[in-house]
C-alpha cells in the first residue's frame, strides 16, 4: 500500500486537531481548566480575603473517601450530579437546584462524577435534604437515609435502588451501641428478629459525602433563583 | 483429511477461486489459524460473560432486589464491568483476529512470525481479566461512561494497541499488492489511528485526570472514538470487504466510499462531545460536537451510496454470511441517523436510556453482526473443516437480528424518548412525576430489553460451542495427542 504514509498522516492530523480543540484547549484555557474557587471579595475586585468562605468548598478527608465509594460502588450509574438551568429540563422544578450547574462547581473534583442517566434522582445538591439545624430533625434524615441505603424498599415500596445492605452490621435489636445505629423494620431484614443495623465506617462516610453535595451558592456566572428547592417525597430526595 | 494431523484448508472451501488461487488462499488462512482461532475463542468467552453481566445489570434497573447482597454484584460494578468485557473483551479480541484475518487476505502476503501475535493477545486478555476483577471486586471502574475500565487495565490496552498497530503497518509495508482497498484504510484507522486517540484521550481523563469537568470532556471524547476511530471502522472493514465478494457485484461507486471514508476520518473525532448537551462545560464545546455530528451524515450518506444496490439484494450465499453483513450495514445507517436526534433539540432525551440505546445498536448491531458474519466465514477457512453445526448459523442470525431491533427500539424510543417525555412534563410548577413513577414507567421497555440480552447470550453459547469444536481441530496439544495415537 503505496499511498500509507498520506494516509496516516492525514487521518492522524484530522484526530489531533479535534483532541487538541476539544481537550487540550479546554485543558489550558481560563474559562474551563483555569478556573479558581470563588469569594464574595474575590468576585467584586478580584482578591479573596483572608478567612472568607470559599465556594466550591473544599472536601474533608472523609468526604474524599465518601465520594471514593460513591465511584467504587458506581452510584453515578444511576445518579447524576448535574443541575440543568433553568431553560432546559425541569430540574428546578424537581428542586434539584436554584441554579444550572457549571464548570467551577466541580474544579476541587479530582474525579467529577457527572452521571449519564438518570434512574434516580440527581444529586448535586443531596446534602440540602439532609441536613436540618435542628438535632431531632437531623438524627431523623439520617437515619432514615441509612435505613434506605440497607433497603430502599423499607422507605419506598416501589425504589429500584439496589440494597447496600453489605455496608451495615446486623444485631440483635436494642444490643447496639453506636448512636446511628437504626432499627430494621419487620420483613426488611433477615428472618426471626427483631434486628438493629450498625453502619460501618464505610457507611458513615458515603453518608457524610451526601450531606457534602450542595451547589447552593452563588458564581459569578451563575446565580441562584431566589426560591429555595422545593421538598420532596422518598423518591426524589432518598 | 488426516484425523490424524491437523488440517488446511481445503480447496474445497475456495468455491470463487480457481485452483492456484484456491492453493494461495488455503495457504494464507493456514498461516492465521492459530491466532485467529485464539482471539475468536477469547472473543466468544467474554461476550457470554458480558452478555451475562449486561442482563444481570438490565434486570437490575427494574427489580432493584435481584442479586443485590453481594457487593461484587451491585449494579453500578456490574454494568461498569458489561460495558468493558463487551468493547474491550469481546469487540477487541473480535477485531483483532479479524483485522489480521484481512490484512493478510487484502495485502495477499501471510503473516510474518503469528506467534508473537498469540503472546500479544495473552497480554490483551491479561487487561481485559484485569478490568473484570478490578471492576467487580475492587470497584476500580473510572465512572466514566465508555470508559469504563480501571487505570491499570487500560494502560495495557493502550500498549498492546500501539503493539498491534506498528504489527499492522509492517504487514501492510509488505504487501504483495498495488492495489489498496477501502477496507485496508479502514482497517488502519481501527489499527493505527485509535491507539493515539485512546492514549490521548486516556492521560487526560484517567492516568493524569484534568480538573473537574476536564476529565469528564476528556473520558467523553475518547469514549466516542472506542465507536468512531475504532469499532465502527472495523465494521466498516468488514462490510465493505465482504458485500461485494458475497453479493457477486461490485460496488457501484467505489471513489464515493472511498471519499465516504475521508469524510468519515476527518469529522468522526470531532463528535465526540456532542452527548455533553447541557452539561456544566462551555456551549461551544457541545455545538461543534453537534455540528459534528450533523455534518457526519455527509459520510453516512456517500458510505450508503458506495454500498449501492450490494445493501439491499435479496441475493444470499450458500454460507449464510451475507444476511449478517447486510443487517450490519444497514444498523450502521439506522445508527447514523438515531446520533442526530439529540442535536436536533430533543432535550428531553438528556440523562434517559437514549445513549444506552445508541451504544447497543453500535456494538450489538454494527459492530458484532459484521464480525460474527465474519467469524462464520473465516472459522472453517482457518481451520479447514466446516463448521460442526451449519444449521446454527441461520438460527444465530434471525434471534441475534430480531434481538437488536426489540432491544434497541426497547432503549431508544421506550426508556428513551418516551420516558424523557414524561421525565420533563410539568404541571403547576411541579414535575408530573417522580422518579419512582418514572422507574415503573420504563420498566416494560427494560424487560424488553432484558430478554433482547438473554437472546443474544444464547445466540453467542452458540457461536463459542462452534469455535471451541474447530479449536480442538487444531488445538497443538491435541493435534500431537492424536499423532501419538496414530504411531
Amino acid at each position: 500500500m503505496k499511498s500509507a504514509p498520506f494516509f496516516l498522516l492525514g487521518a492522524l492530523a484530522s484526530t489531533v486537531c479535534a483532541w487538541s480543540a476539544l481537550v487540550f484547549v479546554p485543558l489550558s484555557s481560563s474559562d474551563i481548566g483555569g478556573l479558581n474557587s470563588m469569594t464574595e471579595q474575590a468576585e467584586k475586585d478580584g482578591s479573596p480575603q483572608v478567612g472568607e468562605t470559599r465556594f466550591p468548598r473544599m472536601e474533608n478527608g472523609q468526604h474524599a473517601q465518601g465520594a471514593l465509594l460513591y465511584g467504587s460502588l458506581g452510584c453515578n450509574a444511576c445518579h447524576t450530579q448535574q443541575v440543568l438551568p433553568a431553560t432546559e429540563g425541569a430540574d428546578f422544578e424537581r428542586g434539584f437546584g436554584r441554579r444550572g450547574s457549571v464548570a467551577r462547581d466541580y474544579i476541587n473534583q479530582d474525579r467529577a462524577l457527572l452521571g449519564q442517566v438518570r434512574v434516580g434522582p440527581d444529586l448535586a445538591n443531596a446534602g440540602l435534604k439532609l441536613t436540618d439545624a435542628d438535632a431531632k430533625k437531623q438524627a431523623e434524615l439520617l437515619a432514615r437515609l441509612h435505613l434506605y441505603l440497607y433497603n430502599p424498599r423499607a422507605v419506598n415500596a416501589h425504589s429500584t435502588a439496589p440494597a447496600y445492605a453489605f455496608l451495615y452490621e446486623v444485631v440483635a435489636a436494642g444490643t447496639a451501641k453506636a448512636p446511628d445505629a437504626f432499627e430494621i423494620p419487620e420483613g426488611f431484614g433477615p428472618h426471626g428478629g427483631p434486628w438493629a443495623a450498625v453502619p460501618t465506617e464505610k457507611a458513615r462516610q458515603l453518608v457524610r459525602y451526601l450531606q457534602f453535595l450542595s451547589q447552593d451558592y452563588d458564581l459569578p456566572e451563575a446565580k441562584r433563583v431566589q426560591e429555595k428547592p422545593k421538598a420532596h417525597g422518598h423518591g426524589e430526595a432518598h | 483429511m488426516s484425523n490424524t494431523t491437523c488440517p488446511v484448508a481445503p480447496a474445497a472451501l475456495y468455491p470463487e477461486a480457481d485452483a492456484r488461487e484456491s492453493k494461495t488462499l488455503a495457504a494464507f488462512d493456514t498461516s492465521l489459524q492459530l491466532p485467529v482461532v485464539l482471539f475468536a475463542l477469547k472473543a466468544g468467552g467474554w461476550l457470554i460473560l458480558g452478555l451475562l453481566l449486561a442482563l444481570i445489570g438490565s434486570v437490575q434497573l427494574f427489580n432493584g432486589t435481584f442479586l443485590t447482597d453481594c457487593e461484587w454484584f451491585t449494579h453500578g460494578r456490574v454494568q461498569a464491568a458489561a460495558e468493558t468485557l463487551l468493547t474491550f473483551g469481546w469487540g477487541g479480541n473480535a477485531l483483532l483476529g479479524l483485522a489480521f484475518w484481512l490484512l493478510v487476505r487484502l495485502t495477499r502476503r501471510a503473516l510474518p512470525s503469528p506467534l508473537l501475535l498469540i503472546v500479544g493477545a495473552i497480554g490483551w486478555n491479561f487487561g481485559v481479566a484485569s478490568a473484570l476483577v478490578g471492576t467487580l471486586v475492587l470497584g476500580d471502574q473510572t465512572g466514566f461512561v465508555g470508559l469504563q475500565a480501571p487505570a491499570y487495565s487500560a494502560v495495557i490496552f493502550a500498549f498492546s494497541l500501539f503493539v498491534f498497530g506498528a504489527w499492522a503497518l509492517a504487514a501492510l509495508r509488505g504487501s504483495g499488492s498495488d492495489h489498496s482497498y477501502v477496507s485496508e484504510w479502514f482497517l488502519l484507522v481501527a489499527m493505527t489511528v485509535f491507539p493515539w486517540a485512546y492514549a490521548s484521550g486516556l492521560l487526560v481523563s484517567v492516568i493524569f485526570p484534568g480538573r473537574g469537568v476536564v476529565a469528564v470532556l476528556a473520558s467523553t471524547w475518547t469514549a466516542h472514538t472506542v465507536y468512531g476511530l475504532w469499532l465502527a471502522p472495523a465494521a466498516l472493514a468488514v462490510i465493505f470487504y465482504f458485500l461485494p465478494k458475497l453479493s457477486g457485484r461490485a460496488l457501484p461507486s467505489y471513489h464515493l466510499a472511498v471519499l465516504g471514508f475521508w469524510v468519515w476520518v476527518v469529522i468522526a473525532p470531532w463528535t465526540g462531545t456532542t452527548s455533553l448537551g447541557g452539561a456544566p462545560v462551555p456551549v461551544w464545546i457541545t455545538a461543534v460536537g453537534g455540528a459534528a455530528t450533523l455534518a457526519l451524515l455527509m459520510a453516512y450518506t456517500l458510505l450508503a451510496s458506495g454500498m449501492g444496490t450490494a445493501l439491499l439484494n435479496a441475493r444470499t450465499d450458500s454460507d449464510g454470511i451475507l444476511p449478517w453483513i447486510r443487517f450490519a450495514a444497514l444498523a450502521f445507517l439506522v445508527h447514523g441517523l438515531l446520533s442526530v436526534f439529540p442535536v436536533l433539540g430533543y432535550d428531553s432525551l438528556r440523562f434517559t436510556h437514549f445513549s444506552s440505546g445508541l451504544s447497543f445498536i453500535g456494538i450489538a448491531g454494527v459492530f458484532s453482526m459484521a464480525a460474527l458474519g465474519a467469524y462464520y466465514y473465516i472459522l472453517p477457512r482457518v481451520v479447514g473443516a466446516p463448521l460442526p453445526v451449519p444449521g446454527l448459523v441461520g438460527f444465530h442470525f434471525h434471534s441475534s437480528a430480531l434481538a437488536i431491533v426489540v432491544g434497541g427500539f426497547a432503549l431508544c424510543l421506550g426508556a428513551g424518548l418516551s420516558l424523557g417525555e414524561a421525565a420533563v412534563q410539568v404541571h403547576d410548577g411541579k414535575a408530573a412525576l417522580d422518579y419512582t413513577q418514572l422507574s415503573s414507567l420504563a420498566s416494560t421497555s427494560l424487560a424488553f430489553q432484558s430478554a433482547a440480552l438473554l437472546i443474544l447470550l444464547v445466540g453467542a453459547i452458540a457461536f463459542h460451542l462452534q469455535t471451541l469444536a474447530l479449536w480442538t481441530r487444531i488445538c497443538p496439544f491435541l493435534c500431537a495427542c492424536r499423532s501419538l495415537r496414530a504411531n
